[in-house]
């Protein structure tokens, strides 16, 4: 389907002037006019974990890094772990052995009596059979969590900046709020959250320190943390001899990859990679810049792959085609056959002009029809009904309209390629009424609007 | 003629007791198939260039094949060169297999080519698409995965597939004709 929709045969121009395949558009039912992706606001409706489909509100996640708690990705090969049971035999004469798998558990109990089956959990990848074993980690007792992790050994230097920036950011903003007339520090608010500021303002606001009670700071003279800069130090530790004397073995050392897929630790042999948490991804809405609408607006489950809303440029705008397989000669007129579809429930009007734009894409002579053409509305129930009421006679002209099958046609232009041109690019202007979709029985007023096209042809 | 033909291959074939091996499967040659292994049909086993001996406990899945092939230039009537494969090895659907010894525990994933040059010791995995044609000896406990064919050495080899040999050896006779063991001859 992917494939089927995404063709870059066929550009439409966006609402920001820029070419754009016509698979990528939303469609503005308020503004009547296209948007790309680069020209509506983005914002974050909710994270969740790709693996488990937990949800998670902002502030949980930004606590736990934008990681799932409970899903592991493969160290060597990012892709995502499972946990696999064993059982393990406690007080048995030699539990050095944990490899008593779950296949064998029963014959083994039967040499040692006294032994309890205990099961115990472990990660395996399905993908390149790393196990957590192979890391130098413990079986864990319990299915989830238990896995203890690898302390950043910058941690306490990262959280210093942290709150050193936090005061900065806050001096900076009462600085600002000084200057700023009274009605519009409400709206200052709202973007205060870069460095997860809010609470601290509302707190600053309060009358209270901007930290917790017991902070000795007070206020605005509160002294900013004192912080030690970074220094650059001459002596650095020497190699050890076996960098150089010993050969490299390839398969003990981890890829580029593998160790800056874990920035704060970046092993350097395989022997001592760790699992990491699955990153977390979010769900986006969309909304137009200008009128402030949604375009996109996914449901909120996780599970789900619906929308709440979805004003996408296929199901609103008529879709143009290019029927492949034309031959092109320079200097040479051909016909070619492009397909118009009409996406709405109602009949539509389409006609083709020449395009007006200053800077054209279009690089051939085109001969485009003169005559109205009239797209049959769309009928979901035709395409599984064959004998289907007859079609209505449109009075085509058959030298422009070649074929036509439920609210779909074909129309012909004629192209004189240039000669220079490697590829052939045709750019036109489509004129079509659009009607806004209604529940009332009437059908709603048309509005006729202009957008330009681009194909390549060839 | 095709009585013949059976007997001829029987007197080529031995199935040691405890073995499944299913009919439609293509063997060729001089072929031994050691205890409780299971071959399901439309497997491929060739013996071109000298017999075939399967250890114990593998498992041959449809559309895997074997083959010790004669190699360029090589003639029919002198070549003697024996495949070994040892116990617990797993070839998986659609693998393709010519190396010439392979040791115990190894795994072929789907879709693998194991070339001619290629000596599997013990408790390898060859990942699924993997194809390894060099003249080579591949340690003990590689794992050979994705589309780089990166290589790491895992720390314990693969355990064998007791449980899902138990079970096709229970199944596959319920809706599979079997190709009989040999009788041991006294």
């Amino acid at each position: 389907m992917a494939t089927y929709m995404n063709i870059e045969r066929v550009k439409y121009m966006c609402s920001c002037d820029k070419w754009t395949a016509f698979s990528l558009l939303y469609f503005c039912k308020h503004c009547l006019k296209l948007r790309c992706s680069k020209c509506v606001t983005h914002e974050v409706d909710n994270h969740y974990c790709p693996n488990c489909l937990e949800n998670m509100p902002s502030t949980e996640a930004m606590l736990k890094k934008n990681r799932c708690s409970s899903c592991f990705d493969c160290p060597c090969c990012q892709h995502t772990l499972s946990t696999r049971a064993t059982t393990l035999l406690v007080g048995a004469t030699s539990p050095t052995s944990p490899d008593s798998s779950a296949s064998q558990p029963s014959g083994a109990a039967e040499e040692a009596p006294p032994a309890t089956p205990k099961k115990v959990y472990y990660l395996a990848c399905g993908f390149c059979r790393w196990t957590s074993r192979d890391g130098g980690l413990q079986d864990q007792p319990v299915a989830s969590g238990g896995w203890n992790e690898e302390e950043n050994p910058h941690n306490q230097q990262i959280s210093n900046l942290v709150e050193y920036y936090q005061q900065m950011a806050l001096v900076e903003q009462v600085e600002r709020d000084r200057k700023r007339t009274p009605s519009r520090r409400r709206a200052l608010l709202q973007h205060a959250d870069k460095y997860g500021l809010t609470s601290v303002v509302a707190r600053h606001r309060a009358g209270l320190s901007p930290h917790s009670p017991s902070s000795l700071k007070k206020g605005e003279d509160a002294k900013l943390v004192e912080l030690e800069a970074s220094e650059a130090s001459d002596d650095i530790a020497l190699l050890s001899e076996d960098y150089y004397n010993k050969p490299v073995n390839l398969n003990e050392v981890c890829t580029i990859g593998q160790s800056i897929s874990q920035p704060e630790l970046q092993w350097d042999t395989t022997s001592k990679l760790k699992p990491h948490r699955k990153t977390l991804l979010v769900k986006r809405s969309k909304r137009c810049r200008e009128c402030e609408h949604n375009l996109i607006k996914p449901d909120f489950s996780p599970s789900s792959i619906k929308f709440k809303i979805q004003l996408i440029a296929i199901y609103l705008v008529p879709e143009i085609r290019v029927v492949p397989g034309v031959q092109l000669h320079p200097k040479k007129e051909s016909r070619v056959i492009l397909t118009l579809s009409n996406p709405s429930q109602y009949e539509m009007h389409v006609i083709v002009l020449p395009s007006e734009l200053p800077e054209d894409v279009g690089n051939c002579k085109v001969v485009l029809p003169k005559t109205e053409l009239v797209l049959a509305a769309k009928d979901e129930t035709a395409e599984f009904d064959d004998a289907g009421e007859p079609p209505r006679d449109y009075k085509d002209d058959p030298q422009v309209v070649v074929f036509r099958k439920a609210n779909k046609l074909g129309f012909v232009v004629k192209i004189t390629p240039n000669e220079s041109a490697k590829e052939a690019w045709v750019s036109f202007m489509i004129k079509y009424d659009y009607r806004q979709v209604a529940l009332e029985a009437e059908a709603p007023q048309p509005t006729w609007l202009h957008q330009h096209v681009a194909c390549r042809i060839g | 003629m095709e009585a013949s033909s059976d007997s001829a291959r029987s007197s080529r074939l031995k199935i040691a007791r405890g073995a499944v091996v299913c009919a439609g499967t293509k063997l060729d040659g001089y072929i031994t198939i050691g205890a409780r292994t299971v071959i399901h049909p439309r497997a491929l086993i060739i013996a071109e260039a000298g017999p075939i001996v399967i250890g114990e406990g593998n498992l041959i899945e449809e559309q895997s094949t074997l083959y010790n092939r004669l190699m360029e230039g090589e003639d029919p009537a002198s070549t003697q060169r024996v495949m070994t494969i040892g116990n617990n090895n797993v070839f998986e659907v659609g693998s393709y297999c010519e190396a010439v010894r392979l040791g115990d525990n190894n795994i072929l994933e789907a879709k693998t080519k194991v070339g001619h040059g290629v000596e599997l010791t013990n408790g390898c995995i060859i990942g699924a698409g993997c194809c390894i044609s060099n003249k080579e000896i591949i340690p003990e406990n590689t794992v050979i995965s994705g589309s780089q064919q990166m290589r790491r050495l895992q720390l314990e080899r693969p355990a064998p597939q007791t449980l899902q040999l138990d079970f096709l050896t229970k199944i596959l006779p319920n809706h599979h004709h079997l190709i009989r063991s040999s009788k041991p001859k006294i």
